[in-house]
C-alpha cells in the first residue's frame, strides 16, 4: 500500500508538516516494500491552492493514506468516503513515524480527524451533523456582515450618481461589466445577493446585476488553479471562457425577459 | 520507543495568522468607527441601511440553515458521485445537475473526487455539469427570493441549469 506523507524535507529523516499546504515534499512511502519517492511540491508552500494541489498528487500515485500534521475535517470526511484515509500526525520524524506504523502502534483511521490512539469519545451521526453545518455556516458569516456593513457604508457615503456613472443603462456594456465583476469577486452567493440587491436599489440594471450573480456563482476566477490542477489546464480554461461568454448572454435574455414582465 | 502526540485534526490555527474573513470584518469594523467620530449621523445612517438587510435575512438565513442540515444528514459525497455516468444521455443530465445542486461545501474538497471521475472515464460533460450546477444552492433560496422575488429567483436558476448544460455540451466537444 502507497503512503503520501507531507514532508519538510526530502528523506526520512524529515519531520511530517504540520500543515498539508505547507508541505515542501510530498513522500511516497510503499508500507510492503520500505521504498519511497520524494517528490517536490510544484507550487509555493502556503500559495491559494497548494493543500488541493498535494492532495492531487497524492492521489495521482495512488496513495491510499496521506499523513500531515492537520487538514480540513471537511477534505479528510469527504476522501474517507472514497477509501482514503488521513492520519493526523505531526513533530515527528518520518522514519520514526513509519516505524510505529510497523509496529502496528497507529491504527488505520477509519474516520478523519481522530486517531486510535486517542480514547476519544465519537459523536453521534446527528450531532457530527449539527456541529457541521453549523460550522459551514459560522464560516460564511464573517464575510456576509461584512458585505453588509459595506452595503450600509457604500449606500450612505457613495451617492447613486457615481453608480450610475459606471452602469449607464447600456445593456451591453452593462453587463459584461457586471460579468467582469462578478467573475473576480468571487466567493460565497449570499454576499452576491446583498450586493446586488443594494445596486438595484441604487438604479442599475437588471442585465448588470444577473450577470455579476451569475458569474459570481459560475466563473471562479480564485479557484482556477486548482480546478486546472485537477481536470487539466484546457478543460479549466475552456470552462471558464465558455461560461463568461454564456453568462452574459443568459444575463441579457434574463434582464429582457425581467422588462417584459415589468 | 515514544511516540509524539498526534493532532486530533481540530483544526487549530496557526498562531499570529488572521483569516481573510475576519481581516474584512475588523476592516469594516474600523471604517465605522472612522465614521463614528467624523459623522454621527452618516454612521446612524448605515446602522440603520445594515439593521434592515439584517432583519430581511434572519428568517431566510434560519431556512437555509435547515436545508443545508438536511442535505448534510442525507446526503453524501458517495451518493452524489454515484449519481454521474459514462456516456450522455437525459438520466445522466438530470443526475449530474442534480448531484450538482445538492453537493455542498467547498469545491476544493470535490476537486479530488471529480479527477478521481474522470480517471475512471466519467464524461467531462458530467464534470462541467456538476460544476455547473453547484451555483444553484437550494439552502440559499430563501434567502435569494426574499432579495430578488419569486419570479426571478425562478428565472435566474432556470437559466444557471440551462447555461449549465449549453457550456458542457460546448465543453465536451472540445475537451475529450
Amino acid at each position: 500500500m502507497k503512503m503520501a506523507i507531507a514532508a519538510t524535507g526530502p528523506n526520512l529523516n524529515a519531520n511530517i508538516e504540520n500543515r498539508l499546504g505547507l508541505a515542501q515534499y510530498l513522500i511516497i512511502v510503499d508500507t510492503d516494500t520500505g521504498e519511497y519517492d520524494p517528490l517536490k511540491i510544484p507550487v509555493k508552500p502556503g500559495d491559494p491552492g497548494a493543500g488541493i494541489n498535494i492532495i492531487l498528487l497524492a492521489l495521482e500515485k495512488d496513495a491510499k493514506v496521506i499523513v500531515a500534521g492537520y487538514m480540513s475535517p471537511q477534505i479528510s470526511h469527504t476522501l474517507s468516503k472514497e477509501g482514503i484515509t488521513f492520519i493526523p500526525y505531526k513533530e515527528c520524524p518520518i522514519n520514526v513515524f513509519l516505524d510505529a506504523y510497523h509496529r502496528g502502534e497507529i491504527n488505520r483511521l477509519k474516520q478523519s480527524g481522530t486517531s486510535s490512539n486517542i480514547k476519544e469519545k465519537k459523536p453521534s451521526f446527528p450531532f457530527m451533523m449539527i456541529k457541521q453545518t453549523g460550522s459551514q455556516f459560522f464560516n460564511i458569516m464573517p464575510i456576509l456582515l461584512g458585505v453588509v456593513l459595506l452595503i450600509g457604508l457604500a449606500r450612505t457615503l457613495v451617492k447613486d450618481e457615481m453608480i450610475l456613472n459606471i452602469f449607464q443603462g447600456k445593456p451591453l456594456f452593462d453587463t459584461i461589466f457586471g460579468a467582469f465583476a462578478g467573475s473576480i469577486f468571487t466567493g460565497n452567493p449570499i454576499n452576491s445577493y446583498v450586493i446586488g440587491d443594494a445596486l438595484l436599489n441604487m438604479g442599475v440594471t437588471p442585465f448588470a446585476v444577473t450577470a455579476l450573480l451569475l458569474t459570481w456563482v459560475t466563473v471562479g476566477l480564485v479557484q482556477l488553479p486548482a480546478e486546472i490542477a485537477a481536470l487539466g489546464r484546457s478543460f479549466g480554461l475552456a470552462r471558464i471562457v465558455v461560461t463568461f461568454v454564456v453568462s452574459i448572454f443568459m444575463a441579457l435574455i434574463t434582464g429582457s425577459i425581467m422588462g417584459m414582465i415589468r | 520507543m515514544n511516540i509524539p502526540m498526534r493532532d486530533n485534526g481540530s483544526g487549530r490555527k496557526k498562531p499570529g495568522r488572521i483569516k481573510g474573513s475576519w481581516l474584512f470584518l475588523g476592516i469594516m469594523l474600523a471604517l465605522y468607527t472612522i465614521v463614528f467620530f467624523f459623522s454621527r449621523q452618516k454612521f446612524l445612517e448605515a446602522m440603520s441601511i445594515d439593521c434592515k438587510i439584517i432583519l430581511q435575512m434572519v428568517i431566510p438565513l434560519f431556512i437555509a440553515f435547515l436545508i443545508m442540515l438536511i442535505i448534510n444528514l442525507y446526503v453524501g459525497p458517495k451518493k452524489i458521485i454515484s449519481l454521474m455516468g459514462e456516456k450522455i444521455g437525459i438520466r445522466g443530465v438530470l443526475l449530474s445537475s442534480l448531484a450538482g445542486i445538492i453537493s455542498m461545501g467547498p469545491i476544493y474538497a470535490w476537486y479530488p473526487m471529480l479527477k478521481g471521475l474522470r480517471e475512471k472515464g466519467v464524461h467531462f460533460f458530467y464534470l462541467s455539469n456538476f460544476l455547473g450546477n453547484r451555483a444553484i444552492k437550494p439552502f440559499l433560496l430563501p434567502v435569494m427570493i426574499s432579495f430578488f422575488g419569486w419570479t426571478y429567483t425562478i428565472i435566474f436558476n432556470g437559466l444557471v441549469w440551462i447555461s449549465s448544460i449549453i457550456v458542457s455540451l460546448i465543453l465536451s466537444r472540445f475537451c475529450r
